[in-house]
């Protein structure tokens, strides 16, 4: 998953899995979430997951929560990654805020 | 019922081949180099799909086996199915010699996994996003482009034709995937997300 570097941007799918780990999920629920959100527009594949968790994990933004033996590992996201996601939210809204000026629709 | 399949690399057919046998009401139950073994299912039950894993260490592999387990899919670890009787002689050969050829051909033995889930009517795909599914085929290209060069090698050396047959069908097997990967690519440039 590769992340804009010099402006910033996070993938769509990086954002989702940041805000689906305010809670602690593991996997499936990281899915179900992502599924649910998009009313099933963004349908995440295992593997494109599994990148993106080994991707988060090795930037610090997500770390593995509770028995990290266990079967069902559950992730969480890090200060760091909530910091990514608030940059995120905040590039948004200003790209939302252009647009509608732009566009004539506020 | 054991089946023996060869594959001599092209993913797609073996997906179709699979999703066909459990449209016939069979199921995949274990692999062997040759062999697949399949018991009764209920039609269409199941669907199948295949990620390269050849880049993984063992360990990595697993992780990765396990992971997909969690979500409730089975696995089934898979040689990349090039031990031709030719192959399988020059991979026990460079095996002795040292432990890059060594590493490669236990690599190349699990290098494939197959992936299981009950149908839910959905296409089942491993990769969803362009830039991903690049990633997938150009990693898919690099066996086949050393075996190519390597059987290539061989029959300058020997001057033996049926190294080059040998290598013409890694070479055609790498084109496949060459086409895949610039194709993702270009998607990946032209589409966001």
């Amino acid at each position: 998953m590769r992340d804009n570097v010099k402006g910033g941007a996070l993938t769509e799918v990086t954002f989702f899995i940041l805000l689906s780990l305010y809670e602690p999920k593991h996997g499936y629920a990281i899915m179900q979430f992502i599924e649910e959100m998009t009313d099933g527009r963004l349908s995440l594949g295992a593997g494109t997951l599994y990148g993106a968790i080994n991707s988060l994990l090795e930037k610090g933004w997500i770390k593995p929560y509770g028995d990290v033996n266990g079967r069902q590992k559950k992730y969480v996201i890090t200060p760091d990654g909530k910091k990514a996601a608030k940059t995120e939210l905040a590039r948004l809204k200003k790209l939302v805020d252009f647009a509608s000026d732009t566009m004539g629709e506020k | 019922m054991k089946k023996i399949r060869f594959y001599s690399g092209l993913i797609n057919l073996q997906i179709k081949w699979l999703d066909k046998m459990s449209d016939k009401g069979y199921r995949l139950v274990g692999t062997g180099k040759l062999w697949y073994e399949f018991e009764p299912c209920g039609p269409s039950e199941y669907r199948y799909a295949i990620d390269y894993v050849g880049d993984k260490s063992r360990t990595q592999a697993k992780e990765y086996a396990d992971f997909l387990e969690d979500l409730g899919y089975r696995t089934y670890f898979k040689n990349i199915n090039l031990n031709l009787d030719l192959g399988d002689l020059v991979w026990e050969k460079l095996a002795g010699k040292g432990d890059f050829f060594a590493d490669r051909a236990t690599a190349l033995d699990r290098a494939l996994l197959i992936v299981e889930k009950k149908n839910d009517g959905k296409p089942f795909e491993l990769h969803t996003t362009y830039e991903d599914k690049a990633l997938f085929y150009r990693k898919l290209m690099i066996p086949y482009l050393l075996l190519f060069l390597l059987f290539a090698a061989l029959g300058l050396y020997t001057k033996m034709w049926g190294w080059f047959a040998a290598a013409a069908v890694f070479f055609f097997v790498c084109i496949v995937y060459l086409a895949d990967y610039l194709k993702m690519k270009k998607y990946s440039s032209l589409t966001e997300g």
